[in-house]
């Protein structure tokens, strides 16, 4: 029988926030609620299927930012400090709402929800996720990938390849160090891909990559299979494009299944609603009203005027949703079957925040499509690894400039508000280049002050700042986070030349950025991307 | 939201976000003229953002949504001194799309200085040339296009305009019948496709088409957001078979 196959693909990626410095920081937050809406969510949902015996085997990418800051004991403190804080205001709230039955069981359902993720976190998985992610890809739940080391969109670095090595050799050292597996494929940080990236990746051993759908269909050459199998570059990787028709009905805002009206509204929180006498211990300082995660209220449509959240209905509507999305596979399936000469593989790519955090019923519905898939006769999940093993040979193919941001390119990471920090990153990296041919083999302390720059360097090129300065929602911090970068590699590079080295200053800054911890400079290096 | 935040704060606090917005006259605007303009803005950016940007960019900002932290305290903070200019004379291309580049330089003052002492007066172009084929010299070029510059200006956005062509930019000292290369960038190439010149021939293939459709369309009317997909899309016809 003819099978419609698949392969989900989840990235996890956040920015490497923590600040030391601060007893507690906003952006912080980030992390915080991506771990107690996504990825515990995520985790409980494998071990679930893993013990009704349901086979799936997802793709997850990793970025090494989010690694390292899911192990950092810093964190791991101050997040259960926010789990701790979220449940004394669940108490607060089932007090308050205790003559509304239906406000009240909505509270209840939260300060459970928290008290179980401080228990799970805490007591079951002793604050080490790293460890149960490790055990996932073990027991055969997910295979482990990993991108760009602190998610640089590399399209706008191609004339840099040295900083290019370096972020795929700072997340590969990062991933191994942590899951102790080299990992097979990479995410490309947006799916930004340019002619020639390949090869930085065969360099490393790394087999695949995915990108968008126009990478291929845009590509110099006719694709003889469209985006419904991976195509083989020159040099030997394969690229995997994205299926946009499957991917389209969970990503769109407007008419996707998260926009359905019974379900939970994002925007609406306690943080926002209550008084703020009431509220304020659990807001930011001073008095920054945030999302404290409790949101009673449906979608409902566009009205101020919101319906309560009913907890059954929205689960009946995940329901429906999974049941029509596997509908949507075959129905694909059997239209796209007949156009190519071996089954279609279909790549359905997501971010993995977007599950649980955003779309708040999303990870009960990823649960039910993986059942679904598991208990069909025409469906079937397949990593791109398996699918590689199964189908080594692919049309040889060169893919084209793409991403998957606005208007398929570079222009959300290049624009008017965020194009000034290219010249002083591009500076920077060849500034650091040069600090590599001048001091080679270096040991102790002007090691320590030359690995740091580097770290600078990759820190700067993170591909969310020139994100949140474009879409204008932290850009503030956005933008102080690159100047710090900038500034402080400069501060690397000044002493340098002066032969100079302030230890006090390099030993605060080491503690504040602790990301890349063996990191060596001479990942820098011209002669070794040659 | 906003509303709350911003009455609570400083008349001197509400004039630094003021111009950071660029209101114009903030010194002149009393405190609730502030706020409504304020208002208006960060309501004006987020209209703008859900209009501009694709599915994936929309959902990927909601990651950063804790606040608008144009309002935050932190607006305040003096930020990080970064160098305004670098002792170079270089000009560097980065691809934005298959129709525009981003094109920045430094210009060395000293450079500049030295040129001016030779020859008087010089004025100063950007120009892009256009390459059928890549790593030609510039002597080779026989396309190319002109755009003025100042010496107080360091980059420009610049129309491609064709697909499948390569181009450089070069910043040029010129006086008269002088001119002198100052320094070229890197080599682009601007991304066109099989496809692209070949419309016709993707029309009266009817499994091409089918193949292509089911890459770029969905059956509810949505498109791949790609400018060349969609510029195809419309030479096609638009909808789906």
């Amino acid at each position: 029988m003819n099978r419609g196959t698949i392969a989900l693909v989840l990235h996890a990626h956040l920015p490497f926030v923590r600040h030391p410095e601060y007893p507690r920081f906003l952006e912080e937050n980030w992390l915080f609620e991506a771990i107690t809406e996504t990825y515990i969510p995520l985790i409980r949902m494998f071990h679930r299927l893993k013990r009704d015996d349901v086979p799936c085997r997802v793709t997850l990418s990793l970025s090494p930012t989010l690694v390292t800051m899911l192990a950092d004991p810093l964190l791991k403190q101050r997040y259960t400090e926010y789990l701790e804080r979220s449940i004394e205001l669940g108490l607060k709230e089932v007090e308050r709402t205790a003559d509304n039955p239906e406000l009240n069981r909505l509270a209840k359902f939260y300060l459970t929800m928290y008290e179980r993720t401080l228990f799970e976190y805490s007591d079951m998985y002793r604050r080490d996720l790293i460890k149960v992610l490790r055990e996932l890809e073990s027991d055969g739940s997910v295979t482990l990938i990993t991108t760009a080391g602190t998610h640089a969109f590399l399209p706008l670095y191609q004339n840099y390849p040295e900083a290019v090595q370096a972020q795929i050799e700072s997340a590969l050292m990062t991933h191994v160090t942590h899951f102790r597996r080299k990992p097979r494929g990479l995410w490309l940080p947006e799916c930004g891909y340019y002619p020639g990236l390949e090869h930085m990746l065969k360099r490393h051993d790394l087999g695949y990559f995915f990108t968008a759908s126009h990478a291929v269909v845009l590509a110099g050459n006719k694709a003889e299979r469209g985006v419904f199998a991976p195509v083989r570059c020159p040099n030997g990787v394969h690229a995997f494009a994205r299926s946009f028709e499957l991917s389209q009905a969970v990503w769109s805002e407007a008419d996707g299944y998260p926009a359905d009206y019974a379900y939970r509204d994002f925007y609406r929180d306690i943080g926002y609603d209550l008084d703020m006498e009431y509220i304020r211990p659990y807001v930011h300082e001073p008095d920054v009203r945030v999302f404290t995660g409790y949101k009673y209220w449906a979608i409902t449509g566009k009205t101020e005027d919101k319906k309560l959240y009913n907890i059954e209905q929205a689960r009946k509507r995940v329901e429906e949703h999974a049941e029509n999305f596997l509908y949507s596979i075959e129905r694909t399936h059997e239209r796209t079957r007949h156009l190519i000469d071996r089954e279609p593989y279909f790549i359905i790519p997501f971010d993995a925040e977007l599950f649980g955090h955003w779309w708040f019923e999303g990870i009960d519905w990823l649960e039910r499509v993986l059942r679904g898939i598991a208990a069909s006769d025409v469906l079937e999940l397949k990593t791109p690894e398996s699918y590689l093993a199964q189908h080594p040979v692919n049309q040889e193919l060169q893919p084209a400039f793409s991403s998957w941001g606005n208007d398929g390119y570079s222009s959300v990471w290049l624009d008017g508000t965020n194009d000034w920090i290219y010249r002083h990153i591009h500076k920077c990296i060849e500034r650091m280049i040069e600090l590599v041919e001048r001091f080679p083999e270096q040991d102790s302390l002007k090691k320590r002050f030359l690995d740091h720059g580097a770290r600078e360097v990759l820190l700067m090129m993170a591909s969310d700042w020139p994100f949140i300065m474009s879409s204008g929602t932290t850009m503030n911090y956005a933008e102080r986070r690159v100047r710090e970068h900038i500034h402080n590699f400069n501060v690397v590079y000044d002493n340098l030349c002066r032969n100079t080295v302030d230890t006090e200053w390099l030993t605060r800054t080491e503690k504040k950025f602790t990301i890349f911890p063996d990191i060596d400079y001479q990942i820098f290096s011209r002669h070794k991307r040659s | 939201m906003a509303e709350q935040h911003l009455e609570k704060m400083t008349l001197a606090r509400l004039r630094c976000i003021g111009r950071r917005l660029g209101i114009k006259d903030e010194e002149g605007l009393n405190r609730r003229e502030l706020v409504i303009a304020i208002e208006e803005i960060l309501e004006e950016r987020s209209d703008d953002r859900l209009r501009l940007n694709n599915e994936v960019m929309n959902l990927r900002g909601k990651k950063y949504d804790l606040i608008d932290d144009i309002c935050s305290e932190s607006q305040g903070e003096p930020l990080y001194d970064i160098p305004e200019s670098y002792a170079d004379t270089s000009v560097q291309m980065l691809l934005r799309d298959p129709h525009w580049a981003f094109v920045y330089w430094n210009l060395n003052p000293k450079d500049l200085e030295e040129e001016k002492e030779a020859r008087g007066e010089i004025g100063l172009v950007l120009r892009i040339h256009e390459f059928a084929h890549p790593r030609l010299p510039l002597t080779k070029c026989r396309n190319f296009f002109d755009i003025s510059i100042r010496e107080d200006d360091s980059s420009w956005y610049v129309n491609l305009l064709n697909l499948s062509r390569w181009y450089v930019a070069s910043i040029i000292a010129v006086s008269g019948d002088w001119s002198e290369v100052l320094a070229s960038s890197n080599e682009i190439f601007a991304p066109g496709g099989y496809w692209i010149d070949r419309v016709d021939e993707l029309k009266c293939s009817e499994r091409e088409l089918a193949l292509f459709h089911a890459a770029v369309t969905d059956f509810s009317g949505h498109e791949v957001d790609s400018m060349l997909v969609k510029t195809m899309l419309s030479e096609l016809g638009g909808s789906r078979q």
